[in-house]
């Protein structure tokens, strides 16, 4: 089981989109995921514990605070620009 | 609940005229304030959210930008829309370092109640689609506008 992290900055509201989009994608290309969802502000404590796979942040995130997990930038599930490409590298460190 | 459920003519302003982005979210406030949608803490809010947690989008031909705050400084969702005559100047949501120039703001104003995940797919179709852009900035009333979204929409 492969663990995604998606985060926003506070409302939830753009991380629930990512998300709703991943999880398509994931199951589409086979994969079993769990996702964990949170704030920026909630990254670098819960990157420690939950270990997660990739790190998706809807806005900009401080790389100090991923400790050195993989981050695929993920404002193309908010514009529909670049969406393709991003679920293409994610699913590349996934099966890495 | 659906988008054309939060859309309210009152909160809708075309033709806007706007030196600055808070110029623009002021107006866009008083509108959802005086239709009793968000409550006064709604515009501190957004401006404070919008310098740590920028919304700008840039999307090529029109850009736009989604400002939206949590829950507790909304009364009841709805959705305001502002067009405005000149851009005005938002960070990229992508790389705070980076700005755009946002000719349409979609403010989103969501209570604890919704739905949301819904609305903000269909806000998301509309955003990301050029030709529904190009069809917003023309629009000339705020009837106009509802009637794209809602064509939208469904």
């Amino acid at each position: 089981m492969k663990t995604i992290m998606v985060c926003c900055g506070s409302s939830m509201i753009t991380s629930t989109i990512a998300i709703n989009k991943l999880k398509t994608a994931m199951s589409a290309a086979g994969l079993d995921v769990k996702f964990i969802q949170c704030k920026f502000a909630e990254v670098q404590g819960k990157v420690k514990v939950e270990r997660p796979d990739v790190i998706v942040p809807t806005g900009a995130l401080k790389d100090s605070l991923t400790d050195s997990v993989p981050v695929v930038r993920g404002t193309c599930f908010v514009t529909g620009v670049g969406e393709k490409e991003a679920i293409e590298e994610i699913i590349r460190i996934l099966k890495n | 609940m659906q988008m054309k459920d939060i859309l309210f003519p009152e909160c809708i302003l075309t033709h806007v005229k706007a030196e600055s982005k808070e110029e623009a979210l002021g107006r866009l406030f008083e509108a959802l304030n005086a239709a009793g949608k968000v409550k006064p803490s709604f515009y501190e809010a957004i401006l404070e959210r919008e310098k740590n947690y920028p919304t700008g989008l840039e999307l090529g031909e029109w850009n736009a930008a989604i400002p939206h705050v949590t829950p507790d400084h909304v009364v009841t969702s709805a959705m305001g829309v502002a067009v405005l005559d000149t851009p005005v100047t938002f960070q990229r949501m992508d790389n705070k370092a980076e700005t755009v120039e946002v000719k349409v703001i979609f403010n989103i104003a969501l209570d604890a109640n919704g739905k949301h995940l819904d609305i903000l797919q269909e806000i998301m179709g509309v955003v990301a689609n050029a030709d529904v852009m190009r069809r917003l900035v023309r629009a000339e009333t705020s009837e106009q506008i509802i009637k794209i979204l809602k064509q939208e929409g469904e």
